[in-house]
């Protein structure tokens, strides 16, 4: 079965993102760069919440983001995407389809299709659900060298601890640390 | 002057206690007590910051013959080094070497970084490393990442003022999932960059 991997850039505070939705303090060089280009491309599927889909189809076709970040603005653009959300009619973003049942059930669905792992961005909301639902396969933490003080956790919302193990340490030049976690007990 | 070493170790969401302030999912093996033993045996060290709430914790448990007899080597250092206790409503200390500090915490802590000696550590004492970090007193951040999300618990770092620009010292990965991270406050940016 497809493992679905959670990604995010996190403040050591915990934050994903700062107060008004500010990523500006994302620690982001080519070495980072590099290692963003090797996972999208060992992907064929991205998942999203409404309101990270609605920031990154309004980003990534943009002339801007082909621009500043040809290589993975090419792979954003044109990977297979699914934006799970209620309230959206539509999704026009190149490839991407929306999903409008329970998150959890229409994951596994996807989950049990042919294809490469699948990843999470952002999506703090989605996430939390999915963890909760044991329907996250791995945790890639990407601690970015700063206390923002304020901002929206990353982690929030869950109702039970979820026990750990530690798979990988990375320690990136520009003082980024990469933690990379399975869940303990997995039901399969 | 004396460094301020901030020392705790908390969940991958960044909480150090649970709601109801338990720390028993705090990961130990004989490795990172290993690790906890040297530390504490550290000529670097020579003094505690500790807040009320911590203080409460510590000294009920460091003086106990468990303690003493479960981690000697800690429990001594933790009871024979001088500690300084900031609190306003507590009216005495009665654990080894305590010194209780009633002032305002800020001016305290400076007076106490310009005496002659070596670094102090602070642990746990969120509302107190709040105001610290506020000013710009930490020196030091050492923090184990345990591997768990606690689901709730308290943020270590809780609303602060500005956000502070690190740079990253050493990373340590033990053998049962912990991972040490060390920082400094990059002193060279201003400190609201982001």
């Amino acid at each position: 079965m497809r493992k679905v991997i959670l990604f995010n850039l996190m403040s050591l505070d915990g934050f994903f993102e700062g107060p008004n939705r500010s990523i500006e303090w994302h620690n982001v060089d080519d070495e980072f760069n590099d290692f963003a280009v090797e996972q999208v491309s060992s992907t064929d599927g991205l998942i999203f919440g409404r309101v990270t889909y609605e920031m990154m189809a309004e980003y990534w076709p943009s002339e801007d983001a082909i621009r500043s970040d040809p290589i993975i603005a090419d792979w954003m653009n044109k990977l297979p995407k699914y934006v799970f959300s209620h309230t959206l009619n539509r999704a026009d973003w190149h490839n991407t389809t929306l999903v409008n049942g329970d998150a959890a059930v229409e994951l596994r669905k996807i989950k049990g299709e042919s294809g490469r792992d699948l990843f999470v961005f952002g999506s703090a909301d989605l996430s939390t659900s999915l963890i909760q639902n044991n329907l996250i396969d791995e945790y890639r933490v990407l601690v970015n060298p700063i206390l923002l003080g304020q901002g929206t956790p990353l982690f929030h919302g869950l109702k039970d601890p979820v026990s750990l193990q530690h798979i990988h340490t990375r320690t990136f030049t520009n003082g980024n640390v990469l933690l990379t976690y399975q869940p303990v007990s997995r039901a399969m | 002057m004396r460094k301020v070493v901030m020392f705790n170790s908390i969940s991958l969401e960044g909480f150090f206690e649970t709601l109801d302030h338990r720390i028993d999912w705090v990961n130990t093996d004989a490795e990172f007590n290993k690790f906890t033993t040297e530390n504490a045996q550290s000529d670097d060290v020579d003094g505690f910051i500790l807040g009320r709430k911590t203080y409460d914790m510590m000294s009920s448990f460091w003086p106990t013959e468990f303690a003493l007899q479960s981690n000697p080597v800690v429990a001594r250092r933790m009871n024979e080094l001088p500690k300084y206790v900031f609190s306003r409503t507590l009216k005495s200390v009665d654990w080894s070497n305590s010194e209780l500090v009633k002032g305002d915490a800020v001016q305290e802590l400076k007076r106490i970084k310009h005496l002659p000696g070596k670094d102090l550590v602070i642990f746990g004492s969120g509302n107190l490393s709040k105001t610290f970090i506020n000013n710009d007193l930490i020196d030091e951040f050492q923090l184990i990442v345990n591997p768990i999300l606690l689901a709730s618990g308290t943020p270590l770092f809780q609303d602060l003022n500005n956000s502070v620009r690190l740079k990253l010292l050493n990373v340590r990965t033990f053998g049962n999932g912990n991972v040490l991270m060390i920082y400094q406050p990059d002193r060279t940016t201003t400190s609201d960059a982001a």
